[in-house]
């Protein structure tokens, strides 16, 4: 029982990362220097999600799920014709990051539900415990 | 059901049947938390073949016992319980706790063909928690008969 806990426990933080991901995507979507100062825009990151595998030891039961961040390297970047701009280029475009906000929100929103989804699953879980100790008596 | 049910003698039963409820659990949580892997496929455990098994252990406790009236006198004698106990389990092999992957038709709402759907999974988990508290009540109901059975004999 206390495993399924650690399951939903495991999706919450995969939602959690995936909507920290997205805020920073949201947050830096007009950067256009990197960390280390370089004119460089800001790649958008993503989350993956894996399930994690099973081991032989237990028999089949329900499976965590691990997540993690990576950089989209397939989105293009877009070019924004900015003249004035400090980090335009001699054509006089700016390269701004490969983030588009409409996707993030709307990642943002599955994320959001997705996380209520594991939260209420904990929820019954805890249910069926308490039900399991009020045999003590 | 509910009378059968509540004969003494079937605790073992309804044991099987928490112990069911709170494996399904886990599988349905893993299956919630993986709503958004790609190509995860939702397990289950075999619901089915959990029901046949408990209604054939079932009859086979009604056969056993010839007055289910009188569960006190099957309870204390040592020598008719523990030979039905070891049948009964018998019934439950560990297979029927072990997650499978049911076959489903593929989707075409998402593109990996998974046909996940949150609602039908937080819908069965809702069941599955009714149900195990079904059990657990029926079984701390027959705890409470015989908790006030040996009280009264005091």
């Amino acid at each position: 029982m206390f495993r399924t806990l650690d399951i939903s426990a495991s999706g919450l933080m995969a939602q959690r990362l995936r909507m920290d991901t997205i805020a920073g995507n949201i947050a830096q979507s007009n950067t256009t220097v990197n960390e280390e100062g370089k004119v460089a825009p800001f790649q958008r990151r993503l989350v993956t999600f894996q399930a994690q595998q099973e081991s032989s030891s237990q028999p089949a039961g329900g499976l965590a799920v691990e997540a993690q961040v990576d950089l989209d390297t397939q989105t293009p970047f877009r070019k924004v014709h900015q003249p004035g701009h400090p980090h335009a280029d001699a054509d006089g475009n700016v390269t701004l990051p490969n983030v588009n906000t409409i996707t993030e929100f709307v990642n943002a929103i599955e994320a959001g539900r997705s996380y209520e989804a594991n939260l209420s699953t904990m929820e019954i879980t805890k249910g069926m415990i308490q039900g399991a100790f009020k045999l003590l008596g | 059901m509910l009378s059968q049910a509540l004969a003494a003698g079937n605790v073992n039963l309804l044991k099987q049947a928490a112990r069911f409820a709170e494996n399904r659990q886990e599988v349905l949580a893993g299956n919630i938390a993986n709503i958004d892997t790609p190509g995860y496929k939702m397990r289950d455990l075999p619901v089915d073949s959990f029901r046949a098994a408990l209604a054939t252990a079932m009859e086979f406790e009604r056969g056993q016992r010839p007055t289910s009236s009188s569960p006190g006198l099957t309870l204390s004698n040592p020598g008719s319980t523990v030979q039905p106990i070891q049948q009964v389990s018998d019934l439950f092999p560990d297979q029927l706790f072990e997650a499978i992957d049911p076959e489903r038709q593929p989707g075409i709402t998402f593109q990996d063909a998974g046909n996940r759907s949150i609602e039908s999974q937080m819908l069965g988990m809702t069941k599955n928690a009714v149900y195990q508290n079904f059990a657990l009540e029926l079984l701390r109901l027959q705890y409470d008969q015989l908790s006030s059975a040996i009280s009264e004999q005091a």
